[in-house]
């Protein structure tokens, strides 16, 4: 079957819970967006967003259009961070659905991720919410969030993309970090 | 936190954040002066953030990789990161599971270049990889996908440096670099014997380490990420497997990869060591410009390149003589391994290591192009076969390397190396065979196509066409195709007849593939009539021989062997093992197989205790010289089932059984025909434990694929047909009982040495016996008997067991009859078997119990302690619980009638709850309690 193809059927697997397919789907992304960043870091190509880093073909399915048409490259990212967020929330909701349901609605083929370091449950819905109101008072600040936490990019990368220095990538990063963790405290 | 809040908050907070420690908390100060709410809330949230270091610290993806240190992959838990290639990342790790310390280099596979196939394939090379033994190759110790479906390899960790580097930095003169390239060729050889081709040498998988000491990288991990169906040099993304600057022609044509391609990667390294420069410098380093040199343009000779060199660390007097040292026959090897079609360069790197050690020595080099060899390499590789890539390239190495054994001039022995790759060949097809779906005919389809290509090319070429009817016979005997094999065989020996001076190695090889196919179609004497006349060959040549002449005298001993000759096959076997043991290069699973061999002798000749000390030793060199899981593990673990069963020890041989046969799983799949002997013996073993249904359905799988394979009147299928029989006659179904064996015996009389016929025969008076038609079994027996006497001489146990029934046969015939044959029976198993071997007790038995009938009160007694026998073995149990029943039996007329009823109640319970399935032994134990019953009525 054809990548496209393939990376679809991931994807809807991945919203609906299926964990190897989330998986696989975030780590091929994570794969090509670090690509990408790091060659915009070493400075090969110029602003505008090279037409052939983005002819792959699966990569425009995922994000949902063809022809992509991007102001820039970060905003670029963005759209690709923020895919990934979605499809993370939607699993976790999918996940925490099933679990409520109990065992009468249990998928077969879902696993039991019982050794896999993260949990994708509540929190990630609760960050999720909180996100979307640190987003209401300071866009910036969730976009580097959604940039570094959803996406995997290092500070490095995102200051080269969003053209701002480092430290100041740094410290929006903190003060996220800051807002979300006290919104959270109060929920 | 509401949005107001937060715009109080957000700016103070960039102030802050962007002071040290001291400034900040002045400036808090401050704040505190002002608005003093502001200022905690200030406090709590930098507080907040500082103390919550592990919130989000980790991206989502990262945590889904979980490659931190300390983190466990599989066994292995990570210690630091190495380096990052195109593969993915390579971590130094060590294994965690207590086993033992070992440091590996663990390369993580990145997810893209993994594929839902990937784990068959691990585990099925895994073992072909890891039987890379040698001290200039960093071996593959362990693949394998963790629990997170992170594919791994681990790797010998080697602390070094890559031999450009190192040469750069040591510079050395061009006698140590040669030498050190000769160490390579050395490991890539030996890999290449064991038939795997790296694929992608390059200096950065050459390390020296700080002892000197050359170390080869990433053997076989191309082969391992080898996708089906694609062609191999590319992965889904587009990424290749390989690294362009190292590649050769073919594979950037992606055309199949074989021995010579790693020939011309060691050119180009050469060529880096002595030139200090690579063989191809285009204009711009992009990808197209470098496919286009290594496709197309004349590298300059290294000695030229040198002169013109610049940065490469040398002085000039060092550099004008280094090049006039490489100048000439050094520039000629190099170039002739940097050939860009395959067949023009070495034929093998052992041929390249030669050139090279020949120029150490001042001599001639041999570097001409060897065109008669490759006439059948070119052909097969010039067409595509519609197969799996594993066959293509497995095929076209048999061309290469068959190309090889014609090299009339090569000083070097080339029969170890070709035997190797034949063998390796076979076993990957022996693998094939039983793969499901379309391989194995497409398989069949391609030898076929080849013989037909072999036909017409080689037209005039009649010693390599015989040479490859030869190849492919091994095949298809790998494949089971016995009589398709032995076909192509009769047309090998057709063109040797014709040809005037046949190689003695040839000969010989064809001379044992035809006794061993022979054999395998049940035809002993005439495999023994085609191999004797090559006898005396064998013997001459032994010494320059040594594994041809030992496969010669293996086979044709098997055959004698089988068909009673144990004297000439001891010494052919004794031959055999001499010569593989003290070889030059021990060939240890030949040394196995010999052992094996003699210990079956023991077995064939009656001695069960020596033919079980001989397979358990051989079993034990085994496990300490090569690997456990070796496809001879299966037949010495089967061997020793049966001499356990044998033997009576049922419990022990079923777990010898089980192993041998969750191996002949592992190795070759549910369809192969060793899986399918390995089922069958182990339903035989179920048989003696009463589990009857289990057992039925088994021989009955396997009745199904022997006829397949073999036609429905070969001896292997009476097997199966006497086995069927017994399991009927233990489920109480004589009629159909009666009629399997009837049919095995049918097939024997016609196909088989006398010992099967007699086994037959035996089983199916055993039948009769037990239906009462003790007329029609009496004179089987007597046939029986004269046979085993004959075969056996007439001390034999089996001759003891066979009196036995004929005794009891008679007996029941006319009470008193038989008494001479029974005693006889207990002199010869006792003397043959031992006291406490079940066929002797139960020849006691029988002899008891007709001694019982006849009213003598010390065979009750005898009864009675057989019935005390030990519960715990299946045989011996039996024969207790008989006894028993007969014993009360006997006494149910006496004054202890009552006793002996309540007794035969109880045991019927117990008989019933452990043979559940009934069977035979209940069956009887039910007629005495009914004969009891009898009995007091009648009083």
């Amino acid at each position: 079957m054809s990548e496209g193809a393939e990376i679809t059927q991931w994807l809807d697997a991945a919203r609906g819970g299926d964990r190897d397919a989330l998986d696989r789907v975030l780590a091929t992304l994570y794969q090509e967006l670090h690509q990408m960043a790091r060659r915009q870091l070493a400075g090969q190509h110029g602003h505008t967003l090279d037409a052939t880093a983005l002819v792959h073909e699966a990569y425009l399915k995922l994000i949902g259009r063809h022809e992509a048409q991007f102001d820039d490259r970060a905003h670029f990212f963005a759209y690709a961070a923020s895919a990934m967020r979605s499809v993370v929330v939607d699993y976790a909701r999918q996940r925490l659905a099933q679990k409520r349901g109990g065992d009468l609605h249990r998928v077969t083929g879902l696993p039991d991720n019982i050794e896999s370091g993260l949990k994708l449950d509540e929190d990630t819905l609760a960050l999720d919410a909180a996100l979307t109101r640190l987003a209401a008072v300071d866009t910036k600040l969730a976009q580097v969030v959604e940039l570094r936490y959803f996406a995997g990019l290092s500070e490095l990368e995102i200051a080269a993309l969003l053209e701002r220095s480092e430290r100041s990538i740094r410290r929006d990063w903190q003060k996220a970090r800051m807002y979300l963790l006290a919104s959270l405290r109060e929920d | 936190m509401d949005g107001a809040r937060w715009q109080r908050l957000s700016p103070a907070l960039d102030a802050l954040l962007e002071l040290d420690a001291g400034a900040r908390a002045a400036a808090l100060d401050a704040h505190r002066r002002e608005d003093p709410a502001l200022a905690d809330e200030l406090q709590a949230l930098l507080a907040l953030e500082a103390a919550s270091d592990e919130f989000l610290a980790e991206p989502i993806v990262a945590q889904l990789g979980s490659l931190l240190p300390g983190h466990h992959v599989g066994p292995y838990a990570l210690e630091r990161l190495l380096g990052e290639g195109g593969m993915g990342q390579v971590w130094l790790a060590n294994r965690a599971d207590g086993l033992y310390e070992r440091r590996v280099a663990l390369k993580l596979l990145r997810p893209g270049l993994a594929d839902p196939g990937l784990r068959l394939r691990f585990t099925r090379e895994r073992q072909i990889l890891a039987r890379l033994e040698h001290p200039h190759i960093a071996r593959l110790l362990d693949a394998g996908i963790s629990a997170d479906q992170q594919p791994y390899l681990a790797l010998d960790y080697i602390d070094g440096e890559p031999i450009t580097d190192w040469c750069r930095r040591q510079r050395p003169g061009v006698q140590a670099r040669v030498h050190l390239l000769l160490q390579v060729c050395d490991a890539v050889s030996h890999a290449h014997t064991n038939l795997i081709v790296h694929r992608d040498l390059k200096p950065s998988n050459i390390l020296v380490t700080t002892l000197d000491d050359v170390r080869l990288l990433d053997f076989g991990i191309a082969k391992l990420l080898d996708t089906q169906g694609h062609a191999p040099e590319q992965t889904r993304t587009g990424v290749r497997a390989f690294t362009l600057h190292y590649a050769a022609p073919e594979q950037i044509r992606g055309e199949p990869v074989t021995t010579l391609t790693d020939v011309y990667a060691l050119g180009v390294v050469l060529y880096e060591l002595l030139a200090g420069c690579k063989p191809y410098q285009p204009l711009r380093a992009s990808d197209a410009q470098w496919e286009q040199a290594i496709l197309d343009a004349d590298p300059v000779r290294p000695s030229l390149a040198l002169r013109r060199g610049r940065d490469d660390g040398l002085d000039e007097l060092q550099r004008r003589r280094m090049a006039r040292a490489i100048a000439g026959d050094l520039d000629t090897i190099v170039l002739r391994a940097l050939a860009k079609t395959p067949a023009h360069r070495y034929p093998s790197v052992e041929a390249l290591a030669l050139d090279l050690r020949r120029w150490r020595e001042g001599k001639p080099i041999l570097a001409r192009p060897q065109h008669l060899g490759y006439r059948v390499a070119k052909y097969l590789r010039r067409h595509r076969w519609a197969v799996t890539s594993a066959a293509a390239v497995s095929l076209t190495l048999v061309a290469s390397m068959v190309g090889v054994t014609w090299q009339a001039n090569q000083a070097m022995d080339e029969s170890a190396r070709a035997q190797a790759m034949q063998d390796f060949v076979v076993s990957l097809f022996e693998q094939a065979g039983a793969s499901a779906g379309g391989a194995p005919l497409d398989v069949r389809q391609l030898l076929d196509a080849g013989v037909q290509r072999g036909d017409a090319e080689l037209a005039y070429q009649p010693a390599a066409r015989a040479e490859l009817y030869g190849v492919i016979a091994r095949l298809r005997l790998g494949l089971g195709d016995y009589e398709p094999a032995l076909g192509l065989l009769e047309r090998q020996s057709a063109i040797l007849r014709t040809l005037p001076d046949p190689p003695a190695s040839l000969r010989l090889q064809a001379a044992s593939d035809r006794g061993r196919t022979l054999r395998l179609l049940g035809r002993q004497r005439d495999a023994i009539a085609s191999m004797q006349p090559l006898q005396t060959l064998a013997m001459q040549r032994e010494q320059v021989l040594p594994r041809q002449a030992a496969e010669f005298y293996t086979q044709l001993g098997r055959s004698r062997r089988d068909i009673g000759e144990h004297a000439p096959a001891g010494l052919l076997f004794q031959r055999a093992l001499a010569l593989r043991r003290d070889a030059p290069v021990p060939d240890e699973a030949g040394t196995i197989e010999s052992l094996a061999d003699l210990a079956s002798l023991h077995s064939a000749a009656g001695d069960l205790p020596r033919a079980l000390a001989g397979t358990d030793a051989a079993i034990a060199r085994l496990h300490a010289r090569l690997d456990a899981r070796h496809p001879l593990a299966i037949d010495l673990l089967r061997t020793r089932c049966a001499l356990l069963r044998a033997n009576g020890r049922t419990l022990q041989a079923e777990a010898s059984c089980r192993e041998a046969l969750s191996l002949a799983l592992a190795l070759h799949g549910a369809r192969h025909p060793a899986t399918l002997d390995a089922r069958r013996q182990l339903a035989a073993l179920h048989v003696d434990q009463g589990r009857f249904a289990e057992a039925e359905s088994e021989f009955r799988d396997a009745l199904r694929w022997t006829v397949a394979r073999l036609g429905p009147r070969h001896a292997d299928v009476a097997r199966i047909h006497n086995s069927l029989g017994i399991v009927a006659w233990e489920r109480g179904d004589s009629a159909a009982a009666a009629s399997e064996l009837a049919r095995a015996v049918d097939i024997w009389r016609q196909t088989s040495p006398s010992s099967m016929l007699a086994d037959g025969l035996f089983n199916h008076a055993m039948v009769l016996h037990a239906e009462g038609r003790d007329a029609e079994a009496q004179p089987l027996l007597e046939e029986s008997l004269a046979l085993r006497r004959a075969r056996f001489g007439p001390r034999h146990g089996l001759v003891g067991d066979t009196l036995r029934m004929l005794g009891e046969v008679e007996h029941a015939r006319h009470a008193g009859n038989g008494s001479a044959h029974l005693d006889q029976a207990v002199r010869l198993t006792l003397q043959a078997y031992g006291h406490d071997h079940p066929s002797t007790l139960r020849a006691e038995l029988s002899r008891d119990r007709a001694r019982a009938d006849a009213g003598d009160a010390s065979a009750l007694a005898a009864l009675d302690r057989l019935s005390r026998l030990p519960p715990d073995d299946g045989e011996l149990r039996k024969i207790a619980w008989l006894a028993r029943a007969h014993a009360a039996a006997t006494r149910c007329t006496g004054p202890a009638s009552a006793n002996a009823r309540t007794d035969l109640a109880t045991l019927g319970a117990e008989v019933h709850r452990a043979l559940p399935e009934g069977g035979a032994i209940s069956r009887d134990v039910d007629a005495a309690r009914r004969r009891c019953g009898r009995l007091l009525a009648r009083r």
